[in-house]
């Protein structure tokens, strides 16, 4: 095992930043901590690397235990949002910094400080300053200064966070290849469910301090096992629903979703969950539990259009993507006939919206194979 | 041929940028260069080898050996305090920080006589200290220890108040990658900290050093000013004058002065070249 945390617990005044966080990296794998900002991602990261010193519970770094160790004797490798760059010196000199300090020859550095400039495409600019670079060439410095003296382990916190769009995604896919090609063992932060889904094996979504879920990207994306994951990862219409006599509907509405005894589901009722590409839009009424709505707004997304449907005051949304044969055909103000052709259903909560405790997936009860088909009467 | 009007023509050229960069500098040249210049001239007035004569007396040079000395032990001891000082009250959080923080700004706010005064109640020879080390033989009021301390306690604040905002900004992702790369608590505060806060700290040594220079009232209170022994050079400046010595009066003055331009100009112009040519 390359990386393993056990039920580590971290408490800031009072407030609880990690809570019992057990997950598992195999060597070699490059996994995401994938959470919106102040779920307590980073936190994990710095204690990981021995920043930051937990509560409670364990970190095994390739099988030992490094509880007791100090940042310096972790020797992973970090990478911080903002760089962190020793403004002062050269990006030589930084690159160099870690190998200096380890007392290694000066012809060895040398040699090294080379092989990893030239890694990160920037021999050129050895004898620059940080503030000299771009952005994203001072993460690669940042990079290979992390790289130098060839950790086991590699941390990230938020690696393209400060970066623009383009010069982003150059990076990540750069980083994939570097990652493959250097067999390092990798956790890297983010709150980019984008920058996740291209970069990671495995995805662990954090929230509030615990973890949600973990699994490769079409688990998460597909099989959200609660609530929050459903609503963070990808866009959801978060739908109100009620299940009576054999059918799920609408809330509010007579519009029936789908012909299903759906399980006990309390008194209050329940969330339906549903991507807005899992919306079929027709133009005419061919049952299968479709029903109207009216194209209130159209925006164009290049690849694809959003749509913004109104079926008795619900606003929902709906993908249209560019078909082979003809090119968008929707109009404002249209009204269509809409079908859920995949959806979830949660319980809804009682009080606590964010609370991760009660709301698993009721189609787990269900089982799986039997939404996603809408079933005819 | 149009004429034009040379109020308008003025006024259309001249714009309120112009009138109040104009007022600053005539502010600056009244306030500040007129008297520098005023005592140079005097000095230059003067002829050369009488005014080398009186910096060369005697009580002269020992009086600036005394502000040597004190402005070295102030240089030495408020940079070491200021830096652990400074690190601390940025990193640390800790009962009673606020009060730290408005002690250090205290020196600025009292009087330097009043300075004076509070050393002599502390170690004048009524005072209980003051009896404990008379005992052991060694004399703090009326000497150089005394001096010492009311130096320090003048000059105390400029290095923590030229840093602290220094570290504020530069935060500690710095340190901490350092950390991470293996560097120790020491080798991360030589290699990384202390180049990054260098300009700050440098101008706080000028300022102490500016400032120990030229003390007066603290220093005046608690040596007694002593002719040939606890003379510093401004006291010696204002001796001279008093004693109607107008060209050594003027001679030490213009050293001192050109002493503290000397260090602040070279400040100011080394941090500029820097700002324009690799960081920052």
């Amino acid at each position: 095992m390359g990386i393993s945390v056990q039920r580590i617990s971290k408490r800031f005044n009072g407030f609880v930043a990690v809570d019992q966080v057990s997950f598992e990296v195999a060597k070699g794998e490059l996994v995401a901590l994938l959470g919106p900002s102040g779920c307590g991602k980073s936190t994990i990261l710095r204690i990981i690397s021995g920043l930051e010193r937990p509560d409670s519970g364990n970190v095994f770094l390739n099988n030992s235990n490094v509880n007791r160790l100090t940042p310096q004797q972790r020797r992973v490798g970090f990478v911080f949002q903002h760089y962190a760059l020793f403004k002062h010196m050269t990006v030589e000199k930084n690159i160099a910094f870690g190998l200096e300090i380890k007392k290694k020859r000066k012809p060895e550095i040398a040699t090294r400080v080379a092989e990893l400039l030239e890694l990160i495409g920037l021999t050129g600019y050895r004898k620059h300053y940080p503030a000299q670079l771009s952005g994203g060439q001072r993460q690669r410095v940042a990079l290979a200064r992390a790289l130098a003296s060839e950790p086991k382990v590699l941390l990230l916190d938020e690696p393209f966070g400060a970066l623009d769009v383009k010069v982003r995604e150059n990076l990540t896919g750069w980083l994939r290849r570097l990652h493959d090609k250097l067999n390092t063992t990798s956790i890297f932060v983010t709150h980019d469910q984008r920058e996740a889904m291209d970069l990671a094996d495995r995805i662990v979504v954090v929230n509030q301090g615990r973890i949600e879920q973990t699994g490769i990207a079409p688990q998460v994306y597909e099989k959200p096992r609660n609530k929050f994951v459903a609503g963070f990862i990808g866009n959801a219409n978060v739908l109100d629903g009620i299940c009576t006599d054999g059918a799920v509907y609408l809330k509010r509405t007579p519009y029936k979703i789908e012909n299903r005894s759906a399980p006990a589901t309390g008194k209050n009722g329940i969330m339906i969950f549903v991507r807005p590409e899992d919306i079929d839009i027709q133009a005419t009424n061919r049952g299968n539990n479709a029903f109207p709505a009216v194209i209130t707004h159209i925006n164009y997304r290049g690849s694809y259009r959003e749509l913004d449907l109104k079926a008795q005051g619900l606003n929902i949304k709906a993908f249209e993507y560019k078909n082979r044969k003809s090119a968008f055909s929707w109009q404002q103000n249209q009204t269509v006939f809409i079908k859920f052709n995949n959806y979830k259903i949660f319980e809804r909560p009682v009080f606590n919206y964010g609370s991760s405790q009660k709301d698993i997936a009721l189609d787990v009860e269900c089982g799986e194979g039997k939404h996603g088909q809408a079933s005819n009467g | 041929m149009k004429r034009t009007n040379p109020v308008k023509f003025w006024a259309q050229r001249l714009s309120l940028r112009h009138v109040l960069t104009g007022m600053v500098l005539l502010w600056v040249l009244l306030l500040i260069l007129f008297p520098l210049g005023g005592m140079f001239q005097k000095v230059l007035a003067a002829e050369p080898v009488s005014c080398l004569k009186s910096l060369l007396a005697p009580s002269a040079r020992l009086s600036f050996k005394l502000t040597f000395w004190l402005t070295l032990g102030a240089v030495i001891l408020n940079t070491f305090f200021g830096l652990v000082i400074a690190l601390i009250l940025v990193r640390q959080n800790f009962r009673g920080k606020l009060l730290l923080e408005g002690l250090i700004d205290l020196p600025f706010a009292v009087s330097p006589v009043v300075t004076g005064f509070m050393f002599i109640t502390l170690f004048g020879n009524n005072s209980i200290m003051g009896h404990f080390f008379d005992e052991k033989g060694i004399r703090i009021i009326y000497a150089f220890p005394g001096m010492m301390l009311v130096t320090l306690f003048v000059t105390f604040p400029f290095v923590i108040r030229e840093i602290v905002p220094v570290l504020k900004e530069y935060g500690v992702e710095q340190e901490e990658s350092a950390y991470v790369l293996g560097a120790s608590s020491w080798q991360t505060f030589r290699k990384v900290t202390l180049p990054s806060i260098k300009w700050g700290l440098l101008y706080g040594i000028t300022l102490t050093i500016a400032r120990s220079i030229g003390e007066f009232g603290a220093v005046l209170v608690v040596s007694g000013a002593i002719i040939n022994k606890t003379q510093t050079a401004t006291l010696y400046v204002h001796q001279q004058f008093t004693d109607f010595n107008y060209t050594g009066a003027f001679a030490a003055a213009s050293v001192l002065a050109l002493i503290s331009f000397v260090f602040i100009m070279m400040i100011q112009f080394s941090q500029k070249k820097v700002k324009g040519g690799t960081w920052e």
